[in-house]
């Protein structure tokens, strides 16, 4: 079943005075194996549009948890700017996380945490609310900064299933996420690793990786990837790329859950 | 029997003045000077050199003398001569940062010249730092070993994080990343539905339907992966470390790498100089241990087009404090402002942030600094003035070294940063300048005077006037008025300056020390000489120059001789009068010294031998004077009483003065109105009477002879010279005299004279016109006739109130007779 989702703003743009002025919903996700399916357009209601039909006109952003959302919102805002696109944030809200918590002696060791302690499904809920805040908050400033228009969503599910939905007709859509292990020395520089697998949507991302490191100021680093490699091998080959640019088809096939850093997934206008 | 006593002198016109002849100051072209020497003052020029000379610690020099006699430009010059035959050898100092302990700058030590030259040596240094440290941490090679490692890094944290979900992921768990935290949970196996790779977490309910062996193992898999994440998230601190540790271990190595080849180039200027090698290491050392503070910041911490911000390395900087070779050369400072700081150098604070803040680039030179090596010369007077300046020059020298202290932390005005910098060495002589009052005050009053200051140089009030001193004078004031662009004087010009040199010492066999006021007076001179449009000071210039500056100072000498002609000041200058005669004092105004006559008056009755001062016992007499009328009143005991009681009572006033009279140079004055009140005999009102008496009746010289016969002289004018007027002065004073022009004039035409004496005798038969009288028998019309008979007759009454009433009864004498009645 398919259920519909309201866009983030309800008015038309041209009646918001300002290009950076936030607005934000909270709305559900169908269970996982019961999402939102890929490459299907849904019928609007109200001016709002189905999830996994962006128009040209957004950069969607997938976020969870994880530590990167600002460097991700600050990466994408800067794509965004640059294209003219509004910012269409998607925080997703890990299901998985709720079904652990269900366990009556489910135990989580937090950041900095030297004992494991006891939590609750409670626990998530406010550990989700904060984090949304949190988003709320950095979107708000990014979006500011970067004189970017922006909308966030929260979702629940997964991240992948999440992306694999809004990935459907979307030309450039940006996953972040990050491996679970502590941060370490700040790089000495932004890098961008393009992924080259030589089709047309690796050619796009090239140039899309360029226009986003001029506007990041990232350099960029092209990998050439013989075919039939797997996008597990090549994250270990670069772990400390601030993001990478990826073909979107090389990323249907490879496993988006485990990915260790933000990826951008491009594909080449028809 | 004494001898006869002569006459007092009439002093003749011919000894009135004494003038310098211009042709004995007729100057050769080969003896033209241009440089002002001191003139005179052996003593204290080889008391100067001595001291200039002597290396010796603690033998500095206190100069002192009455001001305008040439003590600056003497020492000057003596230090000027010693430099050119013993140059001294200076250094350069720097301060430099203390990297170890910052408060504590360090000073350096450098040959002349070479201060400024490391200072630009490190400024160039500094520059190509500025840009090749950044160029450093900008290069590929560094971001590409900084990838490498923080690529190393997480990696290693990021699998053995992964281990641990994947080594639970094979026990039937999954690792679930949750707003908490990690945690572990029972894997669901995959279903169709699932992705590939995605995870899910098994039902409870299912849970509870397994065998019950399958569930223990479960939860003993989630205890074990539990501690291994445990475990492994402790060791990812050390990791951290690790890295850390191996990351400013590289940002040391590429910094010491870009700071070598420069620093190695800067070291080579100096390799003779091994504290300065030492700070350049030191120098390397600490930039290489600020590694991280040159790296640019990058990424989120930066704002934009902040990532190139410059190098801070103020931090190197070279403070010049002395600059031998260069504005620091001359080895002779002259301190016109003596304060602590002035001396011994300060510590500047700039505010920041509304705090004052400071470091060793603020610290700033004393004349100590800057006379290190060579010569500073202080007024003592200034700089006692100063508070703390004192003791922060004994401090100095005591211990030879100079330390900056800062005032405000002395007296703990503020509390702020301070800093506490070497000590300078210090090798330095200090020439103090001052008035005698002052030199005996430290001698007196400070110990370590005497410890420091073991040569003293004095200066004379006065010189004798010898031909060669006069043609020295004469010198020096053709080298001032050359020296100031004053036209020159003429030698009639320059002979009347000597002159006034002579009259302003109130000696003519002297002149006074004070060349400035020559000068002064030359000046004034040169003055009119231009209006009048002269190519030369001549005489009538000086003339002007001496009248004018007297007259401008003479507000109050006008005002007194105008009080006298009304009749207001009481001066009688004609008739005669018993117990009353005119005295001469003298006063300063506007440096200028008059004369005046002041009437005195004394009275006798019968008494106890007493004689009351009534200045003193007013407080308005000071202790000289006091001490002269105890010796008049010894010399009256002791000549007229000496075998009978001195059964009188006697007192002395100066009539009409409301100040302080001090000095006994009217003791002769004082003495002859007392003996005209006991011999009831008149003193002519038109003499004036000064000199002072021991208790013999010899009369002794007195100060400001000149000015005080002027003075009488001026108020006799006044009323009309008449041919009995004069002035009776001691006989030594006679030398001494430099009239005026027309005091002279009238003296030559028989309008004024003076009478020189030697005994009270001689001025006793010139005030009353009859002879004193031998002192072993008077004759009875003689004065001292009149007064043995007084006193006699006094002595008589005195003894019959001891003796009781009967024997009074019994001469039937009620009252003693008129000493005029009275047989000698």
């Amino acid at each position: 079943m398919a259920r519909r989702i309201r866009r983030a703003h309800q008015r038309p743009r041209r009646e918001c005075p300002c290009p950076a002025a936030p607005r934000a919903t909270t709305q559900r996700l169908p269970r996982r194996g019961r999402a939102v399916p890929t490459g299907r357009t849904a019928g609007a209601v109200g001016g709002g549009r189905v999830i996994g039909t962006p128009p040209r006109t957004t950069l969607p952003v997938v976020l969870d948890d994880s530590a990167a959302a600002a460097a991700v919102i600050d990466c994408s805002a800067a794509l965004a700017h640059l294209l003219h696109r509004e910012l269409d944030l998607v925080y997703v809200q890990n299901t998985l996380a709720l079904e652990a918590a269900a366990w009556p002696s489910a135990q989580a060791l937090a950041p900095g945490s030297t004992a494991w302690q006891p939590f609750a499904a409670s626990d998530v809920e406010r550990g989700w609310r904060a984090q949304a805040a949190r988003t709320h908050s950095l979107a708000d400033e990014i979006g500011r900064r970067r004189a970017v228009a922006w909308s966030l969503r929260t979702v629940r599910g997964a991240l992948e299933r999440v992306a694999l939905a809004l990935s459907g007709d979307a030309d450039l859509l940006f996953i972040g996420a990050s491996a679970p292990a502590p941060r370490f020395a700040r790089p000495a520089a932004r890098w961008l690793v393009a992924l080259d697998d030589g089709s047309a949507d690796a050619a796009h991302g090239r140039q899309v990786a360029a226009q986003l490191a001029q506007a990041w100021g990232a350099r960029v680093l092209v990998a050439a990837l013989a075919g039939g490699s797997a996008l597990e091998r090549l994250a270990a080959a670069a772990p400390t790329a601030d993001a990478w640019v990826v073909p979107r088809a090389l990323a249907l096939r490879a496993r988006l859950g485990g990915l260790r850093c933000p990826v951008l997934l491009v594909a080449a206008p028809a | 029997m004494a001898a006869q006593r002569p006459p007092a002198e009439v002093v003749t016109p011919d000894r009135l003045v004494t003038r310098c002849d211009p042709a004995a100051l007729a100057q050769d072209v080969a003896d033209e000077v241009t440089d002002a020497r001191i003139v005179g003052q052996v003593r204290a020029a080889e008391a100067v050199a001595y001291g200039i000379a002597m290396g010796r610690a603690g033998h500095h020099l206190f100069v002192m003398g009455p001001p305008g006699v040439g003590k600056r430009t003497l020492v000057q010059h003596v230090i000027e001569d010693h430099l050119a035959q013993h140059p001294v050898a200076r250094d350069d100092w720097v301060y430099v940062n203390n990297f170890a302990q910052p408060h504590q700058p360090i000073s350096l030590r450098l040959p002349p010249g070479r201060a400024v030259q490391l200072r630009d040596h490190m400024r160039e240094l500094c520059e190509d730092l500025r840009t090749t440290i950044p160029a450093t941490f900008e290069s590929e090679e560094y971001a590409a070993a900084v990838e490498r490692l923080n690529a190393e890094f997480k990696e290693r944290a990021e699998q053995a994080v992964l281990a641990v979900g994947e080594k639970a992921q094979r026990q039937g768990l999954v690792m679930v990343r949750t707003p908490v935290g990690l945690s572990f949970a029972p894997r669901k196996p995959p279903g169709p539905e699932d992705l590939q790779g995605e995870q899910a977490v098994l039902d409870p309910k299912a849970f509870e339907a397994l065998p019950a062996e399958e569930r223990a193992r479960l939860q003993q898999a989630m205890l074990d992966a539990q501690d291994e994440l445990m475990r492994t998230l402790r060791s990812s601190v050390r990791l951290r470390k690790e890295h850390a540790d191996r990351l400013r271990e590289l940002n040391r190595s590429m910094t010491r790498v870009a700071v070598a080849h420069a620093v190695d180039d800067a070291k080579a200027h100096y390799t003779d100089l091994p504290d300065v090698l030492a700070y350049f290491e030191a120098m390397r050392n600490d930039i290489t241990e600020k590694a991280n503070h040159f790296r640019p910041t990058q990424g989120e911490e930066a704002a934009e087009g902040d990532a190139m911000a410059e190098v801070d390395l103020a931090a190197y900087e070279i403070n010049v404090l002395v600059d031998a070779a260069g504005s620091d050369g001359a080895p002779m400072v002259s301190v016109d402002h003596p304060t602590c700081q002035q001396l011994i150098g300060r510590v500047d604070h700039i505010a920041r942030m509304g705090t004052l803040v400071t470091d060793y680039r603020l610290i700033k030179p004393g004349a100590l600094h800057r006379a290190n090596g060579g010569y500073v010369l202080i007024d003592a007077f200034k700089l006692l003035s100063q508070p703390l300046a004192w003791d922060a020059l004994k401090r100095a020298l005591l211990s030879a070294h100079i330390r900056i202290e800062s005032l405000a932390e002395m007296i703990s005005l503020v509390s702020t940063v301070q800093l506490e910098p070497a000590p300078i060495p210090l090798r330095v002589k200090v020439v103090l300048f001052g008035e005698r009052e002052i030199c005996e005050l430290l001698q007196w009053l400070d110990r370590d005077f005497a410890q420091l200051f073991r040569v003293i140089a004095d200066f004379s009030d006065d010189l004798p006037r010898a031909q060669d001193t006069q043609r020295a004078l004469a010198a020096s004031l053709r080298a001032q008025a050359h020296r100031q662009a004053m036209l020159l004087p003429s030698d009639g010009a320059l002979a009347r300056l000597v002159d006034q040199g002579a009259r302003e010492s109130g000696d003519a066999t002297r002149i006074g020390a004070s060349v400035r006021r020559l000068v002064d007076v030359m000046a004034e001179a040169d003055h009119h000489a231009r209006r009048a449009g002269r190519e030369r000071i001549e005489v009538d210039d000086i003339v002007t120059a001496v009248a004018a500056r007297r007259r401008r100072a003479s507000r109050i000498d006008e005002r007194l001789r105008e009080e006298v002609e009304r009749g207001m000041l009481m001066i009688a200058t004609a008739g005669e009068r018993v117990g009353q005669i005119n005295g001469l004092m003298v006063y300063e105004a506007g440096g200028e010294t008059f004369g005046e006559p002041v009437r005195i008056s004394a009275t006798t009755r019968l008494g106890d031998g007493e004689v009351i001062d009534i200045q003193r016992e007013t407080h308005l007499g000071g202790p000289v004077h006091a001490k002269g009328v105890l010796i008049l009143a010894a010399f009256l005991g002791a000549r007229y009483s000496r075998l009978q009681p001195h059964a009188i009572h006697g007192s002395l006033v100066f009539e009409q003065t409301y100040g302080i009279v001090e000095g006994d140079s009217a003791s002769l004055a004082e003495l002859l109105a007392l003996l005209s009140s006991i011999a009831d005999v008149p003193i002519r009102q038109s003499v004036a009477v000064t000199g002072s008496v021991n208790q013999f009746g010899d009369v002794q010289p007195i100060g400001g002879v000149n000015e005080k016969i002027e003075g009488f002289y001026d108020a006799c004018a006044a009323r009309g010279l008449d041919g009995t007027h004069g002035v009776v002065l001691p006989q030594a004073n006679v030398a001494q005299l430099m009239l005026r022009d027309d005091v002279i004039e009238a003296v030559a035409a028989g309008r004024f004279t003076l009478h020189a004496v030697q005994h009270v005798d001689q001025a006793i038969e010139v005030v009353t016109g009859l002879p004193a009288g031998a002192q072993a028998a008077p004759l009875p019309d003689s004065v001292s006739g009149r007064i043995l008979a007084r006193l006699r007759e006094y002595a008589r009454l005195h003894e019959g109130e001891r003796r009781g009433p009967r024997r009074r009864r019994h001469d039937g004498a009620a009252h003693p007779p008129r000493a005029s009645e009275a047989a000698p």
